[in-house]
Protein backbone atom coordinates (compact mmCIF):
# COMPACT_ATOMS: atom_id res chain seq x y z
CA UNK A 1 0.00 0.00 0.00
CA UNK A 2 0.96 3.58 -0.57
CA UNK A 3 2.16 5.58 2.54
CA UNK A 4 2.38 9.21 1.20
CA UNK A 5 0.64 10.60 -2.23
CA UNK A 6 1.26 14.08 -3.91
CA UNK A 7 -0.11 15.18 -7.20
CA UNK A 8 1.16 14.17 -10.26
CA UNK A 9 4.35 16.29 -11.28
CA UNK A 10 3.42 16.64 -14.88
CA UNK A 11 -0.60 17.84 -14.08
CA UNK A 12 -1.30 21.00 -15.03
CA UNK A 13 -5.07 21.10 -13.21
CA UNK A 14 -7.96 23.35 -14.17
CA UNK A 15 -11.47 23.56 -12.67
CA UNK A 16 -14.77 24.66 -13.62
CA UNK A 17 -18.32 23.98 -11.12
CA UNK A 18 -21.69 25.12 -12.09
CA UNK A 19 -24.47 23.13 -10.17
CA UNK A 20 -23.15 20.00 -9.37
CA UNK A 21 -19.93 18.25 -9.61
CA UNK A 22 -16.45 19.64 -10.28
CA UNK A 23 -15.08 19.48 -13.91
CA UNK A 24 -11.21 18.88 -14.08
CA UNK A 25 -9.41 19.28 -17.13
CA UNK A 26 -5.54 18.07 -16.92
CA UNK A 27 -3.72 20.47 -19.48
CA UNK A 28 -0.64 17.57 -19.29
CA UNK A 29 -2.82 14.67 -20.66
CA UNK A 30 -5.74 16.91 -22.05
CA UNK A 31 -7.97 14.77 -20.45
CA UNK A 32 -11.33 15.95 -18.58
CA UNK A 33 -12.95 14.49 -15.74
CA UNK A 34 -16.15 14.90 -13.30
CA UNK A 35 -15.02 14.78 -10.05
CA UNK A 36 -17.66 15.19 -6.65
CA UNK A 37 -16.66 17.07 -3.59
CA UNK A 38 -14.76 14.53 -2.27
CA UNK A 39 -12.88 13.50 -5.11
CA UNK A 40 -12.18 17.10 -5.42
CA UNK A 41 -11.35 17.87 -1.60
CA UNK A 42 -9.00 14.94 -1.97
CA UNK A 43 -6.87 17.06 -4.77
CA UNK A 44 -7.09 20.21 -3.23
CA UNK A 45 -5.59 18.85 -0.27
CA UNK A 46 -2.59 17.16 -2.14
CA UNK A 47 -1.94 20.15 -4.18
CA UNK A 48 -1.29 21.78 -0.84
CA UNK A 49 1.19 19.39 0.01
CA UNK A 50 1.94 15.45 -0.01
CA UNK A 51 0.12 13.49 2.55
CA UNK A 52 -0.20 10.10 4.13
CA UNK A 53 -3.67 8.02 3.51
CA UNK A 54 -4.13 8.12 7.56
CA UNK A 55 -3.50 12.26 7.54
CA UNK A 56 -5.95 12.94 4.43
CA UNK A 57 -8.78 10.82 6.37
CA UNK A 58 -8.21 12.89 9.52
CA UNK A 59 -8.36 15.68 7.30
CA UNK A 60 -11.37 14.66 5.29
CA UNK A 61 -13.09 13.96 8.53
CA UNK A 62 -12.76 17.17 9.54
CA UNK A 63 -13.75 19.08 6.26
CA UNK A 64 -16.88 17.32 5.37
CA UNK A 65 -17.94 17.11 9.07
CA UNK A 66 -18.16 13.02 8.97
CA UNK A 67 -16.89 10.54 11.63
CA UNK A 68 -14.26 8.48 9.90
CA UNK A 69 -14.94 4.44 9.96
CA UNK A 70 -13.68 1.98 7.97
CA UNK A 71 -15.56 2.35 5.13
CA UNK A 72 -14.76 5.97 5.16
CA UNK A 73 -11.33 4.84 4.86
CA UNK A 74 -11.97 2.04 2.33
CA UNK A 75 -13.65 4.71 -0.05
CA UNK A 76 -10.47 7.01 0.26
CA UNK A 77 -8.01 4.37 -0.74
CA UNK A 78 -10.52 3.45 -3.92
CA UNK A 79 -10.56 7.48 -4.69
CA UNK A 80 -6.71 7.70 -4.05
CA UNK A 81 -6.33 4.20 -6.28
CA UNK A 82 -8.57 6.37 -9.18
CA UNK A 83 -6.80 9.38 -9.07
CA UNK A 84 -3.75 7.59 -9.53
CA UNK A 85 -5.19 5.57 -12.31
CA UNK A 86 -5.94 8.99 -13.99
CA UNK A 87 -2.52 10.09 -14.19
CA UNK A 88 -3.51 12.62 -11.32
CA UNK A 89 -1.38 11.99 -8.59
CA UNK A 90 1.42 9.63 -7.80
CA UNK A 91 3.08 7.89 -4.38
CA UNK A 92 5.45 10.49 -2.84
CA UNK A 93 9.07 9.87 -3.53
CA UNK A 94 10.97 12.11 -1.40
CA UNK B 1 -21.04 36.01 -59.09
CA UNK B 2 -23.02 32.75 -57.50
CA UNK B 3 -22.90 29.29 -58.53
CA UNK B 4 -26.35 29.83 -60.06
CA UNK B 5 -25.06 32.45 -62.44
CA UNK B 6 -22.74 30.50 -64.18
CA UNK B 7 -23.98 28.63 -67.24
CA UNK B 8 -23.75 24.79 -67.37
CA UNK B 9 -20.84 24.54 -70.00
CA UNK B 10 -18.90 26.82 -68.14
CA UNK B 11 -19.33 25.80 -64.78
CA UNK B 12 -17.97 22.33 -66.53
CA UNK B 13 -15.44 24.38 -68.47
CA UNK B 14 -13.99 25.80 -65.06
CA UNK B 15 -14.30 22.41 -63.23
CA UNK B 16 -12.27 20.80 -65.76
CA UNK B 17 -9.60 23.25 -65.75
CA UNK B 18 -8.63 25.22 -64.05
CA UNK B 19 -10.76 24.32 -61.50
CA UNK B 20 -13.76 26.12 -59.52
CA UNK B 21 -12.87 28.50 -56.97
CA UNK B 22 -15.69 29.26 -54.54
CA UNK B 23 -16.24 30.15 -51.09
CA UNK B 24 -18.28 27.89 -48.25
CA UNK B 25 -17.78 30.30 -45.28
CA UNK B 26 -15.79 30.64 -43.82
CA UNK B 27 -13.60 28.73 -46.65
CA UNK B 28 -12.64 29.14 -50.25
CA UNK B 29 -12.74 25.46 -51.88
CA UNK B 30 -10.66 24.63 -55.27
CA UNK B 31 -12.68 22.33 -56.80
CA UNK B 32 -11.41 20.07 -59.82
CA UNK B 33 -13.74 17.62 -61.31
CA UNK B 34 -14.05 15.94 -64.64
CA UNK B 35 -17.42 13.83 -64.20
CA UNK B 36 -19.77 14.97 -66.54
CA UNK B 37 -22.82 13.91 -64.10
CA UNK B 38 -21.65 15.81 -61.20
CA UNK B 39 -21.83 19.92 -62.41
CA UNK B 40 -25.35 19.81 -62.43
CA UNK B 41 -25.91 18.60 -59.04
CA UNK B 42 -23.21 21.02 -57.49
CA UNK B 43 -25.27 24.01 -58.68
CA UNK B 44 -28.26 22.52 -57.67
CA UNK B 45 -27.27 22.41 -54.09
CA UNK B 46 -24.57 25.11 -54.19
CA UNK B 47 -26.91 27.80 -56.21
CA UNK B 48 -26.29 30.38 -53.81
CA UNK B 49 -22.61 29.93 -53.21
CA UNK B 50 -20.68 33.23 -54.04
CA UNK B 51 -17.55 31.94 -56.92
CA UNK B 52 -14.17 34.00 -56.31
CA UNK B 53 -13.13 35.26 -59.74
CA UNK B 54 -9.23 36.09 -58.58
CA UNK B 55 -8.52 33.60 -56.02
CA UNK B 56 -5.32 32.96 -55.22
CA UNK B 57 -6.16 31.38 -52.12
CA UNK B 58 -7.64 28.38 -51.58
CA UNK B 59 -8.25 26.26 -48.15
CA UNK B 60 -8.27 22.86 -49.94
CA UNK B 61 -7.42 22.09 -53.33
CA UNK B 62 -9.71 19.24 -54.33
CA UNK B 63 -10.29 17.08 -57.40
CA UNK B 64 -13.19 14.52 -57.49
CA UNK B 65 -11.83 12.76 -60.91
CA UNK B 66 -12.84 9.42 -62.19
CA UNK B 67 -10.56 6.42 -61.03
CA UNK B 68 -8.32 5.39 -63.73
CA UNK B 69 -7.45 1.73 -62.94
CA UNK B 70 -9.07 -1.15 -64.88
CA UNK B 71 -12.42 -0.77 -62.95
CA UNK B 72 -13.29 2.20 -64.72
CA UNK B 73 -14.91 0.07 -67.32
CA UNK B 74 -16.57 -2.20 -65.04
CA UNK B 75 -17.88 -0.20 -62.06
CA UNK B 76 -16.54 3.42 -62.40
CA UNK B 77 -15.13 4.81 -59.32
CA UNK B 78 -14.59 8.12 -58.51
CA UNK B 79 -11.28 9.00 -56.37
CA UNK B 80 -10.93 12.28 -53.64
CA UNK B 81 -7.84 14.08 -54.15
CA UNK B 82 -7.11 16.71 -51.50
CA UNK B 83 -3.53 18.52 -52.10
CA UNK B 84 -2.61 16.09 -54.81
CA UNK B 85 -3.24 13.18 -51.97
CA UNK B 86 -5.76 10.21 -51.85
CA UNK B 87 -6.92 9.73 -48.10
CA UNK B 88 -9.91 7.53 -49.45
CA UNK B 89 -10.25 4.31 -51.03
CA UNK B 90 -12.64 5.23 -54.28
CA UNK B 91 -16.48 5.33 -54.06
CA UNK B 92 -19.00 4.81 -56.84
CA UNK B 93 -19.02 7.38 -59.79
CA UNK B 94 -22.63 8.10 -59.23
CA UNK B 95 -21.87 9.22 -55.47
CA UNK B 96 -19.48 12.11 -56.16
CA UNK B 97 -21.69 15.20 -54.12
CA UNK B 98 -21.80 12.56 -51.36
CA UNK B 99 -18.54 11.76 -51.33
CA UNK B 100 -17.39 15.69 -52.00
CA UNK B 101 -19.61 16.45 -48.58
CA UNK B 102 -17.92 13.74 -47.11
CA UNK B 103 -14.69 14.23 -47.95
CA UNK B 104 -14.92 17.98 -47.13
CA UNK B 105 -16.00 17.13 -43.33
CA UNK B 106 -12.94 14.94 -43.64
CA UNK B 107 -11.06 18.35 -44.50
CA UNK B 108 -12.48 20.21 -41.77
CA UNK B 109 -11.84 18.00 -39.08
CA UNK B 110 -8.24 17.35 -40.11
CA UNK B 111 -6.74 20.68 -40.59
CA UNK B 112 -9.28 23.25 -38.77
CA UNK B 113 -7.83 23.65 -35.66
CA UNK B 114 -7.60 27.41 -34.82
CA UNK B 115 -12.00 26.71 -34.11
CA UNK B 116 -13.39 23.96 -31.57
CA UNK B 117 -15.24 21.62 -34.08
CA UNK B 118 -18.66 20.45 -32.87
CA UNK B 119 -20.58 17.58 -34.23
CA UNK B 120 -23.48 19.52 -34.08
CA UNK B 121 -26.55 20.92 -35.62
CA UNK B 122 -26.14 25.29 -35.32
CA UNK B 123 -29.05 27.61 -36.09
CA UNK B 124 -29.60 31.02 -35.06
CA UNK B 125 -33.17 33.29 -34.39
CA UNK B 126 -33.15 36.97 -33.69
CA UNK B 127 -29.52 36.79 -33.21
CA UNK B 128 -29.07 33.87 -30.79
CA UNK B 129 -27.54 30.35 -31.74
CA UNK B 130 -28.95 27.40 -30.87
CA UNK B 131 -26.39 24.20 -30.62
CA UNK B 132 -27.53 20.98 -31.35
CA UNK B 133 -25.00 18.40 -30.73
CA UNK B 134 -25.65 14.96 -31.25
CA UNK B 135 -24.20 11.37 -32.81
CA UNK B 136 -25.54 10.29 -35.92
CA UNK B 137 -28.69 8.54 -35.74
CA UNK B 138 -30.14 10.99 -33.44
CA UNK B 139 -32.23 13.15 -35.73
CA UNK B 140 -30.04 16.26 -35.75
CA UNK B 141 -29.76 16.40 -39.48
CA UNK B 142 -33.51 16.21 -39.47
CA UNK B 143 -34.34 18.68 -36.74
CA UNK B 144 -32.04 21.24 -38.82
CA UNK B 145 -33.65 21.04 -41.75
CA UNK B 146 -37.08 21.48 -40.44
CA UNK B 147 -36.38 24.50 -38.11
CA UNK B 148 -34.28 25.64 -41.28
CA UNK B 149 -37.40 25.98 -43.37
CA UNK B 150 -39.28 27.40 -40.22
CA UNK B 151 -37.52 31.00 -40.15
CA UNK B 152 -34.03 29.97 -38.09
CA UNK B 153 -31.11 30.59 -40.12
CA UNK B 154 -28.58 27.73 -40.41
CA UNK B 155 -25.10 28.36 -39.33
CA UNK B 156 -24.13 24.33 -39.88
CA UNK B 157 -25.85 20.98 -39.80
CA UNK B 158 -22.70 18.80 -39.16
CA UNK B 159 -19.57 21.22 -37.97
CA UNK B 160 -20.37 24.08 -35.80
CA UNK B 161 -17.73 26.38 -35.31
CA UNK B 162 -16.60 28.13 -32.55
CA UNK B 163 -14.40 31.02 -32.61
CA UNK B 164 -12.32 30.56 -29.16
CA UNK B 165 -11.31 34.35 -28.93
CA UNK B 166 -14.87 35.66 -28.02
CA UNK B 167 -17.38 32.43 -28.60
CA UNK B 168 -18.72 33.59 -32.07
CA UNK B 169 -20.31 30.50 -33.91
CA UNK B 170 -18.70 31.20 -37.04
CA UNK B 171 -21.20 30.13 -40.34
CA UNK B 172 -20.41 27.19 -41.65
CA UNK B 173 -23.82 26.32 -44.23
CA UNK B 174 -23.78 23.37 -46.47
CA UNK B 175 -26.63 21.19 -48.15
CA UNK B 176 -27.72 19.52 -45.48
CA UNK B 177 -27.60 15.48 -45.82
CA UNK B 178 -30.70 13.63 -44.56
CA UNK B 179 -30.43 9.95 -44.11
CA UNK B 180 -33.49 7.43 -45.39
CA UNK B 181 -37.20 7.91 -44.14
CA UNK B 182 -35.84 11.65 -43.02
CA UNK B 183 -36.13 12.35 -46.74
CA UNK B 184 -39.46 11.58 -47.48
CA UNK B 185 -40.05 13.45 -43.47
CA UNK B 186 -38.38 16.79 -44.54
CA UNK B 187 -40.29 16.50 -48.39
CA UNK B 188 -43.90 16.35 -46.70
CA UNK B 189 -42.50 19.14 -43.82
CA UNK B 190 -41.14 21.10 -46.04
CA UNK B 191 -42.22 20.58 -50.29
CA UNK B 192 -40.63 24.10 -50.76
CA UNK B 193 -37.29 22.86 -49.72
CA UNK B 194 -34.98 22.42 -52.96
CA UNK B 195 -33.19 18.53 -52.77
CA UNK B 196 -30.43 16.67 -54.63
CA UNK B 197 -31.00 13.52 -56.05
CA UNK B 198 -31.90 10.57 -53.74
CA UNK B 199 -28.30 8.58 -53.36
CA UNK B 200 -28.91 4.82 -52.64
CA UNK B 201 -26.57 2.37 -50.96
CA UNK B 202 -24.57 4.64 -49.41
CA UNK B 203 -22.72 3.35 -46.30
CA UNK B 204 -25.55 5.73 -44.89
CA UNK B 205 -28.16 4.19 -46.88
CA UNK B 206 -30.11 6.65 -49.07
CA UNK B 207 -28.80 9.78 -48.65
CA UNK B 208 -30.14 13.38 -50.41
CA UNK B 209 -29.31 17.13 -49.70
CA UNK B 210 -30.97 19.92 -48.48
CA UNK B 211 -30.30 22.91 -49.98
CA UNK B 212 -29.90 25.46 -47.40
CA UNK B 213 -31.96 28.78 -48.14
CA UNK B 214 -30.45 31.82 -49.97
CA UNK B 215 -30.40 33.84 -46.79
CA UNK B 216 -28.32 31.33 -44.72
CA UNK B 217 -25.63 31.43 -47.51
CA UNK B 218 -25.83 35.08 -47.99
CA UNK B 219 -25.48 35.78 -44.08
CA UNK B 220 -22.85 33.35 -43.84
CA UNK B 221 -20.95 35.76 -42.72
CA UNK B 222 -22.47 36.81 -39.80
CA UNK B 223 -21.20 35.03 -36.80
CA UNK B 224 -24.07 34.18 -34.26
CA UNK B 225 -24.00 34.23 -30.13
CA UNK B 226 -25.10 30.37 -28.58
CA UNK B 227 -27.84 30.97 -26.14
CA UNK B 228 -28.91 27.35 -25.86
CA UNK B 229 -26.89 23.88 -26.15
CA UNK B 230 -29.83 21.70 -26.63
CA UNK B 231 -28.75 17.57 -27.51
CA UNK B 232 -32.02 16.32 -29.29
CA UNK B 233 -32.57 12.35 -29.28
CA UNK B 234 -35.68 11.35 -32.34
CA UNK B 235 -37.59 8.69 -30.59
CA UNK B 236 -40.57 7.16 -32.70
CA UNK B 237 -44.00 7.76 -30.79
CA UNK B 238 -41.87 9.31 -27.91
CA UNK B 239 -43.78 11.84 -26.35
CA UNK B 240 -42.13 15.86 -26.96
CA UNK B 241 -39.69 16.48 -23.45
CA UNK B 242 -37.47 19.08 -23.03
CA UNK B 243 -35.24 18.43 -19.82
CA UNK B 244 -32.90 20.51 -18.17
CA UNK B 245 -29.50 19.62 -18.19
CA UNK B 246 -26.75 19.91 -15.58
CA UNK B 247 -24.11 21.95 -16.58
CA UNK B 248 -21.17 19.83 -15.83
CA UNK B 249 -23.21 16.89 -17.93
CA UNK B 250 -24.03 19.02 -20.93
CA UNK B 251 -20.14 20.29 -20.60
CA UNK B 252 -19.01 16.85 -20.60
CA UNK B 253 -21.58 15.94 -23.54
CA UNK B 254 -20.68 18.46 -25.51
CA UNK B 255 -16.77 18.35 -25.07
CA UNK B 256 -17.83 14.37 -26.35
CA UNK B 257 -18.89 16.07 -28.98
CA UNK B 258 -16.36 17.97 -30.43
CA UNK B 259 -13.67 16.26 -32.98
CA UNK B 260 -10.61 18.01 -31.41
CA UNK B 261 -11.73 19.14 -28.19
CA UNK B 262 -8.56 17.20 -26.42
CA UNK B 263 -6.31 18.25 -29.64
CA UNK B 264 -6.28 22.09 -28.64
CA UNK B 265 -6.08 21.22 -25.28
CA UNK B 266 -6.82 24.24 -23.04
CA UNK B 267 -7.93 26.43 -25.57
CA UNK B 268 -11.10 23.17 -25.83
CA UNK B 269 -11.52 23.13 -22.29
CA UNK B 270 -11.84 26.92 -22.08
CA UNK B 271 -14.36 27.36 -25.38
CA UNK B 272 -16.20 24.66 -24.03
CA UNK B 273 -16.61 26.21 -20.53
CA UNK B 274 -17.39 29.69 -22.12
CA UNK B 275 -20.06 27.91 -24.05
CA UNK B 276 -21.53 26.18 -21.10
CA UNK B 277 -21.11 29.47 -19.11
CA UNK B 278 -23.32 31.40 -21.29
CA UNK B 279 -25.58 28.74 -22.81
CA UNK B 280 -29.07 27.19 -21.15
CA UNK B 281 -28.68 23.14 -22.12
CA UNK B 282 -31.19 20.92 -22.53
CA UNK B 283 -32.04 17.01 -23.87
CA UNK B 284 -34.70 16.94 -26.15
CA UNK B 285 -36.85 14.17 -26.91
CA UNK B 286 -39.21 14.41 -30.23
CA UNK B 287 -41.07 12.27 -32.36
CA UNK B 288 -43.09 14.83 -34.21
CA UNK B 289 -41.24 17.95 -35.79
CA UNK B 290 -43.76 20.34 -35.44
CA UNK B 291 -44.27 19.93 -31.92
CA UNK B 292 -40.41 20.10 -31.23
CA UNK B 293 -39.83 23.43 -33.29
CA UNK B 294 -43.22 24.93 -31.79
CA UNK B 295 -41.35 23.88 -28.48
CA UNK B 296 -38.04 25.42 -29.64
CA UNK B 297 -39.67 28.54 -31.01
CA UNK B 298 -41.22 28.78 -27.42
CA UNK B 299 -37.82 28.83 -26.01
CA UNK B 300 -36.29 31.86 -28.54
CA UNK B 301 -39.18 33.75 -27.58
CA UNK B 302 -39.18 33.14 -23.89
CA UNK B 303 -42.96 31.99 -23.91
CA UNK B 304 -42.30 28.72 -22.22
CA UNK B 305 -43.55 28.31 -18.63
CA UNK B 306 -42.37 26.15 -15.73
CA UNK B 307 -44.53 23.08 -16.96
CA UNK B 308 -43.04 23.37 -20.07
CA UNK B 309 -39.65 22.02 -18.85
CA UNK B 310 -38.86 18.90 -17.11
CA UNK B 311 -36.09 18.78 -14.46
CA UNK B 312 -33.16 17.04 -15.24
CA UNK B 313 -33.44 13.14 -13.38
CA UNK B 314 -31.27 10.09 -13.52
CA UNK B 315 -31.96 7.47 -15.63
Amino acid sequence: MIAIWCINSLACLHWRHWEEGYILFNAASAQTHMLNEFGKAVLELLQEAPNSVIDLGKQLAVHFALEWDNRAQFYLQSVLADLDQLGLIEPYVP
Amino acid sequence: MKLADLPLDELRRRLHQPGLFFRIEPFCVHLHSNLADFPPVLRRLYADYQICETASFADFHISLDRSKGWLRWWRPQVQFWVDNEIPFAPFPADTALPFLEWGLNWCVGQRVHHLLLLHSGALEKNGQAVLLPAWPGSGKSTLCAALNYRGWRLLSDEFALVRPADLAIIPFPRPIPLKNESIAVIRAFAPEAIMGPEFPKTRKGTVAHVRPPRDSVIRSQEPARARWIIFPHFEANAALSLKTLPKERAFLKLAGNSFNYELIGLRGFETVSGLIDSCDCYLLTYSDLEQAITRLNALAAGELTRTDILEFAEE
